[in-house]
């Protein structure tokens, strides 16, 4: 039984035009104004505003419809149904864990709710390097502002838990500044549990805002199905096709979807958006599509505090540190940005690295335990292009992103930096995510270990939550996909709106970043359907 | 089983000439264990129950009805997170379930020379940290679906929680 308003259940009593692909008899065919491929934060931002415009909107989600009552705040059942891969998707040579949402409201359903504007320096970048001058932070303010007020984003006025507080005091203590971090939420509970969706409705996803509103005013949304791909006539996209998948959504059924529109909007993702384009076999004389897709590679270092942490417990990402970013050149060796994640026991034990007694022992400090991540800003220096999106030969998406020096330089001294941070915090032992993890009692052995560390893929523990680029954006079509108004340099009616749109990484978590670049395009949008009438 | 070209460049010559190998050459098959399996053929599960105490060590329960049920509800759970991946992801771990069940690579990495149902925890150990430490990123990939998938598994599971003082997700 519901014990808090459901806006979900109600709106499907309501009469929403809801269509769970994998229980269909028979083949599903639809007209639109408007296609959207994905409901995370660029499609669902993208539904509300085109749908307010009045046009006739369908949305397609490979996830289930799920809500505030499934959400049962179990990691062995969110992780299968609410992110791809069972939240275990892998880059090519296996190295880097990918989490991915793959629910309506995609990501923004089961993030931390971190809500970041794009970074000053990153916009700066996108300017001088890309000729992306017109999205200065002058010019995107309005559209932060607007999304910051649409998903009630503030900075979070309760007590960091002990996990981010440890993170902030241990940064002050070496003099780094830790801000709080802005979080989408409206009457949080403090619970802990945004990564398995909230169970009370708080966090301001998609799924509990714009996806309503456009449900509310006449969209209609498709579950379960894949977009497979665009068919094209001259310069325009004529309709798109896909499968639904069974109700695990693992496998393929029989049935198609096929929906004819006026235009089509990705929002699949980093990976999958690339992907679609790819399988579309949609012009790309430069061969840009897929390629210089970056992740902000994470590493951790894990540490056992005196005193009890309870990592599970309360907003799980509330303080920040942006030191390594900003106190050296933006294109020089990788930065890195620091964090806290959510301690939750299934996500712990398969991050910690090695195995049997020394794994159990590290569980069995499970309350005292505190971890500190490590983001880097990848994307910014020649020697870091990203990785490629590529497809299987059944035709989903992979993505190879080879781990260089570059990357493993700046590896190395967010492990010093972390271990530092922790012992500073008061930690009686830290263990960088690498190897064996063998912890350390003090910095200076720790200092010692890190520098001759061995890095190398899949002996350090790597993973991202963080999948951009892929689809830049830009007006030279020899390095951009799509234009700054997010049409396809090629095809007149095909749109991305999502995170590929970033010509490198955000620097930041992404999901604001996303909001607000997809409500100017969709904005654009529907004033050129509005036009056309 | 067919290794995909994509397979083939990403893991580099050494690495697909081995999993076609694997693919090729698997040797009997283990006896089934009797439990009804949506995943895990015999291969698989004869692995991860050889694996899965050795992984876990420190972790289960020492002994009696509660390590069995505990290593049975793992092995149900490893089998049921395989299930839950799409076709591409369980046919890559197929691929390096049916590597390690290769006679060559159990003796060329650790000396079990016997079926994975009748290796001693001790050689199982030994293969483990062999994997762990290979320069073969294809051997360390397998290791750590091994590991991930056993500890989610255990870890997934409520009767871990007392020995590591979780509470559990609060009530509402």
């Amino acid at each position: 039984m519901a014990a808090f308003p459901d806006p979900i259940e109600a709106g499907l009593q309501a009469g929403w035009k809801v269509v769970d692909a994998s229980r269909a008899e028979r083949d599903i065919s639809l007209d639109a104004d408007v296609a959207i491929v994905g409901t995370g934060a660029g499609g669902g931002t993208a539904a509300e505003i085109l749908a307010r415009a009045g046009l006739a909107v369908v949305l397609l989600e490979e996830g289930p419809l799920r809500s505030s009552r499934d959400f049962r705040m179990l990691e062995a059942e969110a992780y299968p149904d609410l992110y791809q891969e069972s939240a275990a998707r892998k880059t090519a040579d296996h190295a880097i864990t990918i989490l991915q949402g793959r629910c309506v409201g995609g990501g923004t359903t089961v993030n931390w709710t971190s809500s970041f504007r794009t970074p000053t320096p990153t916009l700066a970048w996108w300017a001088r390097e890309y000729g992306l001058a017109e999205f200065s932070s002058d010019a995107m303010a309005p559209w932060f502002a607007r999304m910051e007020e649409r998903l009630s984003i503030a900075p979070w006025t309760v007590a960091p838990n002990a996990n981010n507080e440890t993170l902030a005091r241990g940064a002050a203590k070496l003099g780094i500044l830790a801000p709080t971090i802005p979080r989408n939420v409206k009457g949080c509970w403090n619970l802990g549990y945004c990564g398995m969706g909230c169970p009370v409705n708080a966090k301001q996803s998609m799924l509990v805002t714009t996806i309503p509103a456009a449900l509310s005013r006449g969209a209609t949304l498709v579950t379960r199905v894949r977009a497979d791909r665009f068919a094209t006539s001259g310069e325009d996209v004529v309709a798109l096709t896909g499968y639904a998948l069974d109700a695990a959504g693992a496998a393929p059924t029989a049935r198609t979807v096929k929906v004819r529109a006026r235009a089509y909007v990705c929002a699949a993702g980093a990976i999958g958006t690339p992907a679609l384009l790819l399988r579309s076999r949609v012009p790309d004389p430069h061969g840009i599509v897929g390629r210089r897709t970056f992740l902000h590679p994470t590493v951790l270092s894990a540490a056992i505090m005196p005193e009890v942490v309870d990592g599970f417990a309360g907003a799980p990402q509330s303080v920040y540190a942006d030191h390594f970013l900003e106190t050296q050149p933006i294109d020089g060796p990788i930065g890195y940005k620091l964090e806290a994640p959510p301690l939750h026991p299934l996500l712990t034990a398969t991050t910690l690295t090695d195995d049997g007694r020394n794994h159990a022992e590290w569980m069995r400090g499970f309350r005292n335990l505190q971890v500190v991540i490590a983001l880097l800003r990848d994307g910014f220096n020649p020697q870091s292009p990203g990785g490629s999106v590529r497809l299987r030969d059944d035709g989903t998406p992979v993505l190879d992103y080879p781990l260089t020096p570059f990357v493993w330089d700046g590896v190395r001294r967010a492990f010093l930096t972390m271990a530092e941070i922790q012992f500073a915090a008061g930690a009686t032992k830290v263990s960088p995510g690498h190897g064996y993890g063998a912890p350390f009692t003090s910095l200076a052995v720790a200092k010692a270990a890190i520098e001759r560390f061995d890095l190398r893929p899949l002996f350090t523990r790597v993973v991202s939550a963080h999948v951009m680029g892929g689809a830049p954006f830009g007006s030279d079509p020899a390095r951009a996909v799509v234009g700054t108004d997010g049409r396809h340099h090629q095809l007149r009616n095909l749109y991305v709106c999502d995170g590929s749109l970033f010509p490198t990484s955000i620097g930041a978590n992404p999901q604001l970043s996303i909001y607000a670049f997809a409500a100017r395009i969709a904005g654009g949008l529907a004033d050129r359907l509005a036009a056309r009438g | 089983m067919i290794v995909s070209r994509r397979t083939f460049i990403a893991t580099g010559l050494v690495g697909a000439a081995a999993l076609l190998a694997a693919a090729w050459l698997r040797g009997p098959h283990a006896p089934a264990s009797g439990v009804p399996r949506r995943a895990l053929d015999a291969d698989g599960e004869a692995l991860f129950k050889a694996v899965a105490p050795v992984l876990l060590e420190g972790a289960l329960p020492e002994r009696g009805d509660a390590r069995a049920d505990a290593l049975r509800e793992t092995l149900t759970g490893i089998d049921t997170a395989i299930a839950g991946l799409p076709p591409a992801a369980q046919g890559e771990l197929r691929q390096l379930i049916a590597l390690l069940a290769l006679p060559p690579v159990r003796v060329g990495l650790a000396r079990v020379s016997d079926r994975w149902d009748e290796a001693s925890p001790e050689e199982v150990r030994r293969f483990l940290d062999r994997c762990r430490d290979s320069s073969i990123t294809l051997m360390r990939a397998a290791y750590d679906a091994l590991h991930e998938l056993t500890f989610a598994a255990w870890y997934g599971n409520p009767k871990s929680w007392p020995a590591i003082a979780y509470p559990g997700p609060p009530a509402l």
